[in-house]
């Protein structure tokens, strides 16, 4: 991995970072649901670039942690740890490099993220009282319809300008 | 994935970890908010220009329907308008003759706000003042034109966390315009909406009556304009009533705010 390329990822993670942070949530619904952190997680792991992937997890994570107005417990940890567990599955489950591979891991992926939300305000709801909210399924069900959306479209972007993904007669898919 | 990746990414998290729990990360992410918060803002205007484009259509729909309401009481208002145009007058003439002269020990410490959170319960937006700015916890947030935002919950050198009049943790103790007693106490109710609660019995309140804030706490002043009462509430045999409220802020077109800090606390004036 070329010093360029990190410099290159590092850029990204902080641009939609600050999407996440300080676009999305001034935009009317259904817009303000878009959350893509998790959508080029995805889609970096499917297109066989872990590296990138974790250096994304890592900046985008930190940035959340430093700006965010409450409720990301520990972003840079849940989403390596996140990345992590998409980059088993997609070595070792999920073999198969399609659209519906990607969007498998999509929807593990938002839903392990709700549960590790969910879990630690239950936890810091139990231990000091304190009147957080759980995000509502509704809410989470919105991000997962986009995540799906952009992530099957950027899955069959890449599939179709690359051609990496083809099985043709007499060859053999990576 | 192969082994070194996770023990890599392993002590990585570790290492975070702990100095996350130490405070040992606390520099770092100082030095980091000081680098982002510029882009931060741009990020926010981009997020506020496509914003108000999004919802043009939306908005047409919804002034349409506004006009049509404006249009049918406003034969009304124009007896109410000849009657307080004749009170200001003779609110003018009063003052000049009693010499009053109205001193503020308030300044008026303008913010972007850079993020909001993006859960409808949680009403609460993130701005680029902070303790640097001589900001405190609790000191009132009002937008451009008057209207009460919210109070500062939260505080950091560069930023600080405000917690709106919706927000389901805000209460804030409130009056009715114009007559200044204490009322009761406003609660936030999330997606916009707040109730005033613990109303007595006695207490006058009818729909179309301004809230504003009581000014018994330290940092936020008297009448700042809050909301419409909606509805009223409550049995006569109930010790208490409640009213909803309709805020008079609209949170989606909300840029820059101003934080109400206390003469005294001027950067220049804490520094000698």
């Amino acid at each position: 991995m070329t010093i360029i390329r990190i410099i290159s990822i590092i850029l990204f993670s902080i641009c939609i970072a600050m999407y996440e942070l300080s676009v999305a949530p001034f935009l009317p619904a259904p817009w303000n649901s878009f959350h893509p952190i998790l959508g080029v997680l995805v889609l970096l792991v499917a297109i066989e670039k872990p590296n990138s992937a974790f250096i994304l997890a890592g900046v985008s994570g930190f940035l959340l942690d430093v700006f965010s107005t409450g409720g990301t417990f520990f972003a840079v940890g849940r989403y390596l740890l996140l990345t992590m567990m998409m980059v088993t599955l997609n070595t070792h489950v999920l073999t198969n490099r399609s659209v519906f591979a990607s969007v498998t891991l999509t929807v593990m992926t938002r839903v392990v993220d709700w549960i590790w939300i969910s879990t630690a305000t239950l936890i810091i709801v139990l231990l000091f009282r304190s009147p957080l909210h759980v995000p509502s399924i509704r809410s989470v069900g919105k991000m997962m319809a986009w995540d799906v959306a952009f992530v099957a479209c950027g899955f069959v972007f890449f599939a179709y300008f690359t051609k990496r993904f083809l099985i043709l007669p007499g060859t053999r898919r990576r | 994935m192969s082994r070194r990746l996770i023990v890599i990414v392993g002590l990585l998290l570790s290492v975070i970890a702990v100095a996350n729990v130490t405070g040992l990360l606390a520099p770092f992410e100082h030095l980091s908010r000081a680098i982002m918060i510029p882009i931060a803002r741009t990020f926010a205007s981009a997020g506020h220009g496509m914003g108000s484009w999004l919802e043009r259509p939306l908005e047409i729909a919804r002034l349409t329907e506004k006009n049509a309401d404006l249009v049918a009481s406003l034969d009304s208002t124009v007896v109410d308008y000849v009657r307080l145009r004749a009170l200001e007058e003779e609110n003018r003439s009063l003052r000049a003759l009693l010499a009053f002269e109205e001193e503020s020990d308030y300044d008026f410490v303008p913010a972007r706000i850079i993020s909001r959170s993006s859960d409808e319960r949680r009403v609460e937006v993130l701005i680029d003042k902070g303790s640097r700015d001589g900001l405190e916890v609790g000191m009132a947030v009002v937008a451009e034109d008057g209207l009460f935002v919210g109070k500062i919950s939260e505080l950091q050198p560069r930023i600080s966390r405000i917690i709106l009049v919706s927000d389901e943790q805000s209460r804030i103790a409130v009056a009715t315009a114009g007559r200044g007693e204490l009322i009761g106490v406003i609660e936030g109710r999330g997606n916009g909406t707040a109730n005033v609660t613990l109303i007595p019995q006695q207490v006058e309140l009818n729909t179309d009556d301004i809230i504003v804030t009581a000014g018994t706490e330290e940092k936020i002043p008297a009448n700042l304009p809050i909301g419409l009462v909606n509805t009223v509430d409550g049995r006569q045999t109930d010790p208490f009533k409640h009213a909803s409220i309709e805020p008079l802020l609209r949170i989606e077109s909300l840029n820059l705010v101003l934080v109400l800090r206390s003469t005294a606390l001027r950067p220049e004036n804490t520094n000698q």
